[in-house]
């Protein structure tokens, strides 16, 4: 048996590290979920999750996080451009504001967030005088998770922005491109995958999210009750097992999509030939 | 005039890349725009493809002002020093990109745009490629890509910045014939830049020399060197030699040296003169009176450079830069001498050449 030899030492022990951390941070958590559901019985469990107050939590959860993440997607890439291509003054403390969510308690970006956008706030008035509610909605929960997750696409476009080829554009234009063609068949595709990957993040992010979220979501069962909410409110029913089937649904649901945009995000680098 | 650039000025705050630049350009000619860096010979052909634009001055492109016009508009092909290649598109593909972005009524059917691509990467020798993408080509293979990408929109200007800079100096001797060769089957009208005086002397049917964003002169190869037209043409073209001293009765004078120069009935101030290493000969005939002592052999191959130091019993001796000459030797020449390092044997200079009026020697 030959040993293969690496330039770096210490495969054995980085591995080591990571599975017992792993293991102990994420993996078992998680087992200990799926034996706590197993406490009930399929007729339960079913009884549970086919409640029409949880599933529609589940809706409000699942499209809020996604019409979120889905408005990042843009807001982040022309908030990354910027930053990246214009000389702005003061870039810095504009380049520091973006992770400002990142610091900031959740609980106090939401009840900054409601008491803008109550209807009687700064904000929230002029949506009124439109006929808008926004606070105690799910068009507030949404505006909470894009408040929560643009940070995530911002943060993973830059780089790869940063490292674009400005002299590619100038290749384009000059073989005759216009400039959205240019935008669309030269400067979007590099950006693709790192577009998804921000999106999956600020995604899992927002189908998390609570501190934010409870105070502008007004948690009205059937309208705007959180999936996260619901859980809290279980567990204040002493009602463990009936949490740990909702959490591990939900975790779930999320596990597969997370999944779906990783093999999308696979298939557009196969496509374009980077791996 | 295919190219007319008239009166061009470009500024970057203090520094002035381009000072008022005049230059025409025939159909069909293949020009070298050469230069140190800094010298705005990139400026100067990023100006001509729309890319930067000038302060001042304007830019014809076959009797048309197009000065502010758009890339687009201009018929240029252009090739970068980096390739510039679209990496997340196949070879196919980049070259392809040109013709899929015309616009719809413009744009040649699937069929002649596959037709055309794999006509140009044939003329490129790289149809074997097609599917690959660029991250996986060599060097030359993305370069010579790169300029199949910028003929497949049949440009009237083919200009290259840089275009085998990146390369190793293998691979850059072949690709410089292949574009000469290559130009010889097209026609079209080409503008290079380089820093590199070996390759504009072998691709370019004339060469553009720029210093501190001026032209110092436009010639072919052959005038640029035989006869420069500045100081810094000849110091920047090939390896020369520079002596300090005056013009004084026929003589160029320096430190108790008495070279001889033909045609030469003036008498001048403090200048120098400029003396090519194979314009110098060795002879082993100690009555010249201009003794040098070897002092380094450097075989290049098929010839010999010699290091020689002038020895002179005057106090300050003749005021040669670097305290030595450069003399070329070939091969022949240098077995039959048999020079050692150390000896003393004479030299007899041939040709010199020398500016009137002459400010100090830009030797950047």
């Amino acid at each position: 048996m030959s040993q293969r030899r690496s330039l770096l030492p210490g495969f054995g022990l980085s591995l080591g590290v990571t599975v017992f951390t792993v293991s102990l941070l994420v993996l078992i958590p998680l087992v200990a979920l799926v034996t706590k559901s197993a406490e009930l019985s399929l007729g339960e469990l079913w009884h549970t999750l086919a409640d029409r107050r949880v599933l529609a939590a589940f809706r409000v959860s699942f499209s809020t996080a996604f019409a979120a993440a889905f408005f990042n997607l843009f807001l982040g890439l022309i908030v990354a451009w910027v930053l990246v291509r214009y000389p702005l003054p003061l870039k810095r403390a504009w380049d520091s504001l973006i992770d400002l969510p990142f610091a900031l308690p959740t609980a106090v970006a939401g009840i900054v967030l409601t008491t803008l956008y109550s209807p009687n706030g700064w904000l929230g008035q002029f949506f009124a005088e439109l006929g808008i509610r926004v606070a105690f909605t799910p068009l507030g929960i949404t505006i909470a998770l894009i408040f929560i997750g643009l940070p995530f696409v911002v943060r993973t476009v830059e780089p790869v922005l940063q490292d674009l080829d400005r002299q590619q554009e100038e290749a384009s234009t000059s073989l005759g491109a216009s400039r959205w063609q240019t935008f669309r068949r030269v400067l979007l595709p590099p950006l693709v995958p790192a577009l998804l990957t921000g999106f999956s993040l600020a995604f899992a992010r927002g189908l998390g999210e609570y501190g934010s979220v409870i105070f502008i979501a007004g948690n009205m069962p059937m309208k705007s009750e959180i999936v996260p909410l619901l859980i809290v409110t279980k567990l204040e029913q002493y009602n463990y097992p009936g949490a740990t089937v909702i959490a591990l649904a939900s975790l779930v649901v999320a596990f597969v999509m997370l999944l779906i945009i990783n093999g999308l995000q696979q298939w557009t680098r196969q496509r374009t030939g980077r791996d | 005039m295919s190219i007319q650039v008239n009166h061009l000025t470009k500024r970057y705050g203090d520094f002035t890349a381009l000072d008022d630049i005049d230059l025409a350009i025939d159909d069909g000619e293949l020009v070298a725009l050469l230069g140190p860096s800094g010298c705005g010979k990139t400026t100067l052909l990023r100006s001509i493809a729309g890319m930067e634009f000038a302060d001042s001055g304007n830019i014809l492109l076959e009797g048309r002002d197009m000065t502010f016009e758009p890339i687009r508009h201009r018929h240029v092909g252009f090739v970068f020093q980096h390739y510039a290649l679209f990496n997340h598109m196949s070879v196919f593909e980049n070259v392809a990109y040109g013709l899929r972005v015309r616009p719809r009524a413009q744009r040649p059917p699937e069929a002649e745009i596959s037709r055309r691509v794999h006509e140009l990467l044939d003329l490129v020798q790289l149809d074997w490629l097609a599917k690959r993408f660029p991250p996986q080509l060599s060097g030359g293979q993305r370069q010579r890509i790169a300029l199949a990408r910028a003929l497949a929109v049949e440009p009237r200007y083919l200009l290259l910045d840089e275009p085998f800079g990146a390369l190793d100096a293998s691979v850059r001797k072949e690709l410089r014939r292949w574009l000469r060769r290559l130009h010889e089957e097209l026609h079209v009208t080409s503008l290079f830049v380089t820093h590199d005086q070996e390759e504009a002397m072998e691709v370019a049917s004339r060469i553009v020399v720029m210093n501190h964003g001026r032209i110092e002169q436009v010639g072919t190869p052959e005038a640029v060197y035989d006869s420069p037209a500045t100081p810094f043409v000849s110091t920047f073209i090939g390896s020369v030699n520079v002596l300090h001293g005056s013009l004084r009765d026929g003589h160029f004078d320096t430190g108790g040296w008495q070279l001889p120069i033909p045609n030469a009935d003036l008498n001048s101030r403090s200048q120098n003169a400029f003396v090519r290493p194979h314009d110098i000969e060795i002879v082993r005939d100690a009555s010249t009176p201009w003794p040098v002592r070897i002092r380094h052999v450097q075989p290049m191959g098929s010839s010999y450079h010699v290091e020689a130091t002038p020895v002179t019993d005057t106090v300050q001796g003749p005021r040669v830069e670097n305290d030595y000459l450069t003399v070329e030797l070939t091969r022949q020449t240098f077995k039959t001498l048999a020079l050692e390092v150390g000896e003393v044997v004479g030299i007899r200079v041939h040709h010199l050449h020398w500016f009137h009026q002459e400010t100090a020697p830009a030797l950047d």
